[in-house]
């Protein structure tokens, strides 16, 4: 128990150091650290497929994506929109996409799921990219959703903004992880972990596999979708890009490096992953040869990613 | 005899062309040990596989307490009460002894709107898992201990103990006797004998001592098809088993 405590606070005090940033940091640094948040969410909503239950997908982008699409659709143009209503409707077309594609998806096993999913996500980008749903191949701008609640109408100049939007984004992480912890701690949660170490015992045991996969498969793409609302809030563009595999791939990268086996892990795993991407743009232009370079270092070296760091000082 | 708790009628699987079980007809009764032989191929391993759901039956029937069951998914199947163990080891190597029983008593006991409910305040699952635990032998085991780190034969009995917890009305045994030293074995024979107090019991095993010690009805399986069926005194005395099986030995 004292180590499921000393845990807690060391997460706590990670978030509350996060919380200090604002203070300190430039414009520059608070939106970048803004990104690293949502990528930490996009990478922590997968874990919970790859990490908890053992299923690794290569369409979770396509939920972020069809979030991020959902807050564009929504603003009317030359208007302005509050993220009370924005954020619930993006979260609740991310679930019905990952409903749909999950129901279908979760009929097939390892290699063909993960070529289902990478099938699913594709048509989603392509829907964005070649037909009028999308607005163009190169996306579209769109006035980013405010502040305002309840009839207040909140201004914020650029600086208060982005700081704004970077504590909301901490603030849902900080949410999302506490809560997926709480969650898998649940006697759901023995469920998840017994389908990881057993699916097939798990059904001779009476349980509907299926049913529990696709509740993951749901929770995991609505939790995406609050990153690809974020994504859309910070940014006020959207473009196709988004729902494409390549974002899946880079979130499973975070989850590799972060270290898939522990909830803190991707959440370690994105922060480091976009700052290796800015210090590679800083070095030399070849950003993804550098980035490449170093999670391939970094896999070999750590096995349990940077999550495990910790772990082996304490073993010695 | 009393109504059968298992009752198959003209049970058949094909695999393209051939038919790994071959209208197979059973019945047997609650509180009663059917044991299965036969050389290997002879399609019992097929035959459990289309009781416990793992297989859909091409044609026939498949009856428990008279609610035709077959082609139902295994899950369905537990839930119905056929609890199974597994010829290769089956169970959740990388959690602890507690958790594998405790998971086993959870798809029982626990209904959907208390599945949010945080697991630790559910101790009452695992004390009912170490009953069964008990039963299968392991009272004394560690329950934080790996599962993967027990001897094979004390993984057989949590199996069993996983089974047990489900609290089945009909058991398939699917040779549990399997990669067990002499020792072990002796300690599963009274297991699988205790068994049949409160259980249905269909054992395929391939120790001819140990099934004519604890059967009551055997059914002897070739080629698909049964080749003899009877009481233990009516298998042993049967010549054309003698020819086909046993004479082999």
């Amino acid at each position: 128990m004292t180590a499921a405590r000393n845990e807690t606070w060391a997460l706590l005090g990670g978030f509350a150091l996060l919380a200090l940033l604002p203070l300190v940091a430039t414009n520059f640094y608070v939106t970048l650290a803004s990104s690293a948040l949502v990528a930490a969410m996009l990478a922590l909503s997968l874990n919970l497929m790859v990490g908890s239950l053992g299923l690794v997908s290569l369409g979770h982008a396509a939920f972020f994506g069809a979030a991020a699409y959902t807050v564009y659709y929504l603003v009317p143009s030359g208007g302005s929109l509050s993220f009370l209503v924005t954020l619930p409707a993006a979260i609740l077309v991310a679930s019905l996409a990952s409903l749909v594609i999950g129901a279908i998806s979760l009929r097939t096993k390892g290699f063909f799921f993960l070529m289902v999913t990478l099938a699913f996500g594709q048509m989603v980008f392509f829907l964005f990219h070649d037909t009028k749903l999308g607005g163009g191949g190169d996306g579209v701008f769109f006035t980013r959703p405010g502040f305002s609640a309840f009839g207040w109408e909140i201004r914020l100049d650029r600086r208060a903004r982005g700081v704004a939007t970077y504590y909301l984004n901490l603030l849902l992480l900080a949410a999302m992880f506490f809560g997926l912890r709480a969650l898998l701690q649940t006697l759901f949660g023995r469920v998840v972990a017994g389908i990881r170490a057993n699916e097939h015992r798990m059904r001779a045991l009476g349980y509907d596999v299926y049913r529990y996969k696709l509740a993951c498969f749901v929770l995991s793409g609505a939790l995406a979708g609050i990153a690809g609302h974020m994504w859309a809030m910070q940014k006020g563009v959207v473009n196709p890009e988004l729902a494409s595999w390549h974002n899946s791939a880079e979130a499973l990268l975070m989850i590799l490096l972060g270290g898939l086996r522990s909830l803190h892990g991707p959440i370690l795993g994105a922060i480091a992953y976009t700052g290796i991407g800015e210090i590679a743009d800083l070095l030399t232009e070849r950003r993804k040869l550098v980035e490449g370079l170093i999670i391939l270092a970094a896999v070999l070296l750590l096995p349990q990613g940077i999550a495990g760091i910790r772990l082996k000082r304490g073993d010695g | 005899m009393a109504e059968a708790l298992l009752r198959t009628v003209d049970l058949a699987r094909h695999f393209g062309g051939l038919k790994a079980v071959d209208g197979v007809s059973i019945d047997l009764a609650p509180g009663e040990i059917h044991a299965v032989i036969g050389p290997n191929g002879a399609g019992k391993s097929t035959l459990i596989n289309l009781l416990s759901g793992d297989l859909v039956p091409s044609s026939g029937s498949v009856l428990l307490a008279g609610q035709e069951i077959g082609g139902s998914p295994a899950w369905k199947l537990a839930r119905l009460g056929i609890g199974r163990s597994y010829q290769r080891v089956n169970i959740f190597k990388e959690l602890g002894v507690g958790e594998n029983v405790a998971l086993a008593v959870q798809a029982r006991m626990v209904v959907p709107r208390e599945l949010f409910a945080p697991a630790h305040r559910r101790g009452d699952l695992l004390e009912r898992g170490k009953e069964a635990l008990a039963r299968a032998g392991l009272g004394a085991v560690d329950l934080r201990r790996p599962a993967s780190a027990l001897a094979h034969g004390e993984q057989r009995q949590l199996e069993i103990a996983m089974t047990l917890a489900m609290e089945p009305r009909l058991l398939l045994l699917d040779e549990p006797l399997a990669g067990l030293g002499p020792e072990e074995s002796e300690r599963m024979v009274p297991l699988l004998r205790s068994l049949a107090a409160d259980h249905g019991v269909l054992l395929v095993e391939h120790d001819m001592d140990v099934v004519f010690t604890v059967a009551d009805r055997i059914t002897v399986m070739v080629n698909g098809r049964v080749l003899a069926q009877g009481s233990v005194e009516q298998i042993r005395s049967n010549q054309a088993v003698r020819d086909a099986y046993l004479g082999d030995s």
